[in-house]
């Protein structure tokens, strides 16, 4: 199997197969990132379809430092920066008022861990959403937010421990997120 | 959970195996001692556990229109893209800009009223002609008709009548041009012909108002004529008006408003005569009769025979003859006076006001506007500057200090999340 590395190279080298290989991998990935921090669909679409077009765009300027899982990532948390600046400006509603998307396998469960992740600080959610649902490591959750690298752990640390009081106490609470840093 | 792991390794060490990260031999240490930790076993079982449930917010897949995107065109770059240095400074100047414009909205309000009134008096404007007789006196009462008291012996009369003596007598030296243009004087004037006061009224728009107060000047001088009143107003950033009243010989009226008009364009032109022969006659015999009275109340005093009290009578009436005398010389003077010297009221605009105030053509308004438009932009680049050299350092070290301090309350505020 060739790596994401090698194809982002041949993309570098104008290759559009390994472009579309790459799309292929991460559309889903993408898509969920963006997704679970963005209450609009159409939207969440749009942002995933920028960060893909940055991709395409910044290739020739990829210098292999990291992997490109955390390149990827990269770019689509600073789109997502972005945007929510713009949102400052738009109305901004509930995380949790966005229906659950149909077809999962408990509703339920996923209402409860909407409910307690909206209950913690924005970084703390932001770096715990990185890390289980990207699964990023803790380097590259530190290079993406350019932060010291013991401050994502102990934030992250924190991020769990308030996670799970507020699933322990599993009373809806809704919060209004500012979709801000 | 810190208080119930306060031995090696900590929760967050703990955190860390299970999550993959760490060296391989911290990794291999806390694998050998979760076999006997039951404390670090229930810690790893909870952060497995909370992944678990975190896997339960599930999304659906992607649309089927998310698809690669064919180039990098879609996306819109801009083609400079500012660091939030480039932004903080550029947003510093633009509140430098406007309230730069608004000190010199402000600035240009507060002035002190500049309006300046240049206004000559007609003395001084005869001063500067330097035409002024002796004691100053305008031309025109050197050229007015020598009446003919000023050779009755009243100029030695008692006290009352000094002042007025005086004036007689400088009246006794008549101009010999303004006697040309006026005649034998107005007794002449009014024996032989009508005696006509004229007045005009004109009013011009000037093109080059620089140059319009000294051809007045000119004009006057040529024509033996004075400013009876002359004065430039002139607000900052306003159009200036010349308003005046010029007095010229009557034989001089057409001449002089031929070579004014020539100064501009003419927005209001009117002439008026009033004849006033039968009032000089009128005058003229009342004189005489008041005169008359005068010498018999003389003769009456040389050869007085009667009593105190008749003779005090007699100098009363005196007195009051020669009252009324000099109140129909002066007014007879006036008259003479105004019917030998026209009197012209002149107003001169600029020409930008008079495109507010009078209807002209639409090319001439366009200049106005264009010149207009012109000076107001320097006068703003001029405030501008001033302001910015007043102003600008102490703004700008403001708006320096105010970035640096933003920066730090961002700086601590990440510490402090952190």
């Amino acid at each position: 199997m060739v790596t994401d590395e090698d194809l982002i190279a041949d993309v570098k080298a104008g290759s559009r197969t390994a472009f579309e290989t790459l799309f292929d991998r991460y559309r889903e990935p993408v898509w969920r990132f963006f997704r679970r921090r963005t209450p609009d669909a159409a939207r969440a679409e749009e942002l995933a379809q920028d960060t893909f077009v940055a991709v395409l765009d910044g290739a020739k300027r990829y210098d292999n430092r990291g992997t490109f899982r955390s390149y990827l990532f990269g770019i689509a948390y600073n789109v997502l920066l972005a945007d929510r600046r713009k949102a400052v400006f738009r109305q901004t509603l509930p995380i949790e008022t966005e229906p659950i998307d149909p077809g999962i396998a408990d509703p339920d469960a996923a209402i409860w861990v909407r409910h307690a992740l909206a209950t913690l600080e924005e970084d703390d959610r932001e770096i715990l959403m990185l890390r289980e649902y990207e699964q990023l490591s803790y380097r590259e959750i530190a290079e993406i937010r350019q932060t010291p690298l013991n401050t994502i752990r102990s934030q992250l640390f924190r991020a769990r421990a308030a996670l799970k009081a507020a699933l322990d106490e599993r009373i809806p609470q809704p919060v209004r997120t500012s979709h801000g840093r | 959970m810190a208080a119930e792991h306060l031995h090696s390794p900590t929760p967050e060490e703990v955190m860390e195996f299970v999550d993959g990260e760490g060296t391989p031999a911290a990794r291999a240490g806390i694998e050998a001692h979760l076999a006997a930790c039951p404390a670090c076993q229930t810690l790893v079982a909870e952060q497995r556990g909370l992944s678990r449930e975190l896997g339960a917010w599930q999304v659906a897949p992607a649309p089927e229109s998310l698809k690669a995107p064919a180039n990098a065109a879609p996306v819109a770059r801009p083609w400079w893209r500012p660091t939030r240095f480039v932004l903080a400074g550029l947003s510093a100047g633009t509140v430098v800009l406007l309230v730069g414009l608004f000190q010199t909205r402000q600035m240009s309000r507060s002035l002190p009223v500049a309006s300046r009134q240049v206004s000559l008096s007609a003395q001084e404007e005869e001063e500067r002609l330097g035409r002024g007789g002796a004691g100053g006196r305008p031309a025109f009462v050197e050229a007015a008709p020598r009446p003919e008291t000023v050779s009755q012996p009243a100029v030695s009369e008692p006290s009352s009548l000094d002042s007025r003596a005086g004036f007689a007598a400088s009246l006794s030296t008549p101009k010999p041009e303004a006697q040309e243009q006026t005649g034998s004087g107005s007794t002449a004037a009014v024996a032989h012909g009508p005696a006509v006061i004229r007045t005009a009224t004109l009013q011009l728009v000037a093109k080059d108002f620089n140059s319009v107060r000294t051809a007045v000047d000119v004009i006057l001088d040529s024509s033996a004529g004075f400013a009876d009143q002359l004065g430039v107003s002139a607000d900052p950033g306003s159009a200036r008006v010349l308003r005046g009243t010029l007095r010229v010989p009557g034989t001089q009226l057409t001449g002089v408003l031929t070579r004014l008009r020539a100064l501009g364009q003419v927005t209001q032109d009117q002439q008026n005569a009033q004849d006033v022969a039968d009032q000089l006659v009128d005058l003229d015999a009342r004189l005489r009769s008041a005169r008359a009275t005068e010498q018999r109340l003389i003769d009456l005093l040389k050869n007085r025979t009667g009593k105190l009290s008749d003779v005090l009578e007699v100098e009363q009436e005196l007195t009051r003859v020669r009252l009324d005398i000099e109140r129909l010389d002066a007014e007879k003077t006036n008259m003479t006076r105004r019917v030998a010297y026209a009197t012209i009221d002149l107003t001169i605009s600029e020409e930008r006001q008079a495109a507010i105030v009078g209807p002209l053509p639409l090319l001439t308004q366009l200049r106005v506007a264009a010149k207009d438009g012109l000076q107001n932009v320097i006068d703003m680049v001029v405030g501008l500057a001033l302001f910015v050299l007043r102003a600008g350092p102490t703004v700008m070290l403001s708006a320096f200090a105010g970035i640096l301090a933003w920066i730090a309350i961002r700086r601590a505020l990440r510490v402090h999340s952190a």
